[in-house]
């Protein structure tokens, strides 16, 4: 099968990862994957999405979209028009990686074949037919933590926030809990941003903790992918205070390192806590109390870690493949 | 792979410059491999599309760097990438247009200025054109492929005489020459110091200079000239004819014709240094920046940096030579002759002709880039898409 997707690639931005990991599954089980490049930024015009539709593409036997509002910037309408204009009866899929926008989500619903979403929240909050299909998740395995610590010169308990330093990241509210209630405990702050090497929110931050909790907190920037292992290697409560999420490919990259994640029970989120890949905690008294559990309870964090191995094995990249390739099927 | 090249103008002769000589040499050099448009940067075509020998031009735009245009453009020619050959400064808005842009730069000071780092953040890929550069990019946690600019065929030792009797260069004259565009960077005043200097050092040899720029430009060079004494021992071209341009195989007459070439400013790469050693002419250059890396044993000489300068719009660091230093380096390709340099600055250009440059950088970094612009995964391994896409 040969299988096109419109995706952004190679670059800082999560569903050019997410993207990555899905073509290189979905190659292994022998389909040919062609990207074409949605460029991650940049201010987008009509103009730009009659270009990105009429891309040149090989003939394909089916198209898949990576959606997500941030990348189309509106240009739903455009792209999508012109795209089945161009493409015919070629099957289009659409994963949207964020849903709840009432046009967008519309005209993605009534120009697509199928559309993904991660989780049954979304499904429900997208209010068109939809199929679910879990987010994957990569295996991996840490290094092992002494080792890690010691490569970060870090001494002490670890408590590590991962992914984007966007402000939406509730960040402000790991640092003003780690300060406030954990003193001794190292938090790594182990992300940067897309393009840019400090933002004001980034700024903001390091004020805060140099004022609440100075020397406890650690900033690495952007991680590349060698690091992983020695991130997670070294982190004994991986923290996730997202104020928002539809899916977070973040969370599921500690999840498949094995680490016991201590997340704000948004309801994507608390999907995972039911199958056992997660803790979470709803105010932050109840995230001081859950992370002083964690941290001075080793089996309560070896359980989590259990749950979280167990939970991206059955998430596993092979998994999640094999379940677009049925979807695919169908539509073929 | 279709690639925009987004420099100075390649075709139309209004403000020739080494950047477009290198896209020019890119282009031919890359043909039949991928395709390429251009658009000529300061409102150099104003006609509207056009194809010139196979190469689609497009219109320039009212912006004086284009910037106004250049998405369109690259929009209606479904680019894949879009490679500017400058410097960032002209750059506001194409870092925030929905492109992949791979920025062909000079880094001409060290450190390099913080806008520029700022702005490449935001490339697709940059490509740095010095040794010098690269070094300073990677300090700066900017990742760039090193690919150095070319020489033509026509740059080769030439019979002597007959070059300077084209120039009207007397048999027994030593000549400084100094080939670039007269700007504040250049410090164009400095090097007739330098001249005037090895002249009074030399009373015995008949010490000339050879500007080769526009001396009404930036900087009235005339005054200077006339200032110090020196109008009788220097030549320059009619301003018109040198904005208009010489054959590349003038030009290497010309550089035949000089004794040693020179520059004193801050460079991002410095082609006539190259030219100039492909003619067998040795060269002196500031021991800064990226025309320092040109100076390879036997080739030519660095000049002492004696002072800082940061009077310039963008704040960076610029060279001060000490002129006597200059002198006294000019002075050992007087006593050594410049037969004694020719051989080894001819060898040490071989290494820069454009057929290994294209062939052993271009062809596989664009390569590269194909990969990740139109990537297919297969069995797990990442290939760029078949070839009859094209």
């Amino acid at each position: 099968m040969k299988i096109g997707i419109v995706s952004p690639w190679f670059v800082r931005c999560g569903i050019s990862s997410y993207t990555f990991d899905l073509a290189n599954a979905l190659s292994k089980q022998g389909v040919d994957v062609y990207i074409s490049r949605l460029n991650r930024f940049g201010s987008k015009s009509a103009e730009y999405f009659e270009t990105l539709a009429a891309r040149r593409m090989p003939k394909v036997d089916l198209i898949h979209v990576q959606h997500e509002y941030g990348l189309f910037q509106g240009g739903e309408g455009v792209f999508y028009g012109n795209l089945r204009q161009r493409q015919g009866t070629t099957p289009l899929v659409t994963t949207m990686h964020g849903v709840g926008n009432p046009i967008p989500d519309e005209i993605v619903a009534e120009n697509s074949d199928a559309v993904v979403v991660h989780n049954k929240w979304c499904a429900d909050r997208y209010g068109h037919p939809c199929t679910v299909i879990p987010h994957g998740v990569s295996v991996e395995t840490p290094i092992i933590m002494e080792e890690a610590k010691a490569r970060l010169k870090l001494d002490g308990p670890v408590v590590t926030v991962f992914g984007f330093v966007g402000p939406y990241k509730g960040v402000e509210t790991a640092i003003r809990v780690i300060g406030m209630d954990f003193p001794g405990v190292n938090l790594l702050v182990a992300g940067g941003w897309h393009v840019e090497y400090e933002t004001t929110y980034m700024v903001q931050m390091k004020d805060l903790a140099n004022t609440l909790a100075p020397g406890q907190v650690r900033w690495t920037g952007w991680v590349e992918k060698d690091m992983l292992p020695i991130i997670f290697g070294a982190s004994d409560v991986v923290l996730y205070c997202n104020k928002y999420a539809t899916e977070s490919g973040a969370l599921l990259t500690a999840v498949g390192y094995g680490r016991c994640v201590l997340a704000n029970a948004l309801s994507p989120i608390k999907e995972k806590e039911a199958e056992g890949a997660l803790t979470t905690y709803s105010k932050e008294g109840e995230l001081v109390m859950r992370l002083e559990e964690l941290l001075q309870d080793p089996t309560l964090r070896h359980r989590y870690e259990s749950g979280a191995r167990a939970f991206a094995l059955q998430t596993s990249w092979e998994k999640v493949a094999r379940m677009h390739l049925d979807l695919y099927e169908e539509l073929l | 792979m279709r690639l925009m090249l987004y420099t100075d103008t390649m075709t139309i002769k209004t403000k020739p410059s080494a950047y477009s000589k290198v896209a020019t040499a890119i282009a031919k050099g890359i043909h039949g491999r991928h395709k390429v448009a251009h658009q000529p940067m300061l409102r150099a075509n104003k006609m509207g599309l056009f194809v010139y020998q196979d190469l689609l031009i497009y219109p320039s735009g009212d912006e004086e760097f284009g910037e106004d245009q250049i998405e369109k453009n690259c929009l209606h020619f479904n680019a894949d990438a879009v490679m500017t050959l400058k410097d960032l400064y002209p750059f506001t808005k194409l870092m925030h247009m929905p492109l992949e842009w791979i920025a062909y730069t000079p880094v001409d000071a060290s450190p390099p200025g913080i806008s520029t780092i700022n702005r490449l953040r935001y490339a697709f890929k940059v490509v740095s054109m010095s040794e010098f550069g690269y070094k300073e990019l990677k300090r700066e946690g900017v990742k760039s492929t090193l690919i150095e600019h070319g020489v033509g065929e026509e740059y080769r030792p030439l019979d002597r005489e007959d070059c300077r009797r084209r120039f009207h260069i007397k048999p027994n004259e030593f000549v400084i020459g100094f080939v670039g565009k007269n700007q504040e960077r250049k410090n164009i005043p400095r090097v007739i110091e330098i001249m005037r200097a090895t002249r009074d050092m030399h009373p015995d040899v008949d010490v000339k200079g050879f500007l080769w720029t526009n001396v009404d430009k930036e900087i009235p060079l005339r005054p200077m000239i006339i200032g110090t004494g020196m109008a009788e021992h220097i030549h320059w071209p009619n301003p018109d004819m040198y904005e208009h341009g010489l054959p590349e195989e003038n030009m290497a007459e010309l550089y035949n014709a000089f004794d040693c070439t020179i520059t004193i400013g801050n460079e991002g790469f410095w082609l006539p240094g190259i030219e100039s050693m492909a003619c067998g002419t040795p060269i002196l250059t500031p021991n800064y920046a990226a025309a320092a890396d040109r100076v390879k044993d036997g080739c030519g000489y660095k000049i002492k940096v004696k002072d800082w300068s940061y009077n310039n719009p963008v704040a960076v660091k610029q060279p001060i030579v000490d002129v006597m230093d200059a002198a006294h380096k000019i002075t050992l390709i007087i006593n050594r002759g410049r037969e004694a340099y020719e051989k080894r600055c001819t060898r040490e250009a071989e290494r820069y002709r454009w057929p290994g440059i294209i062939e052993k950088k271009w062809i596989p970094f664009l390569d590269m880039c194909e990969t990740e612009l139109l990537p297919m995964v297969k069995k797990g391994r990442i290939m760029k898409w078949d070839q009859e896409v094209f």
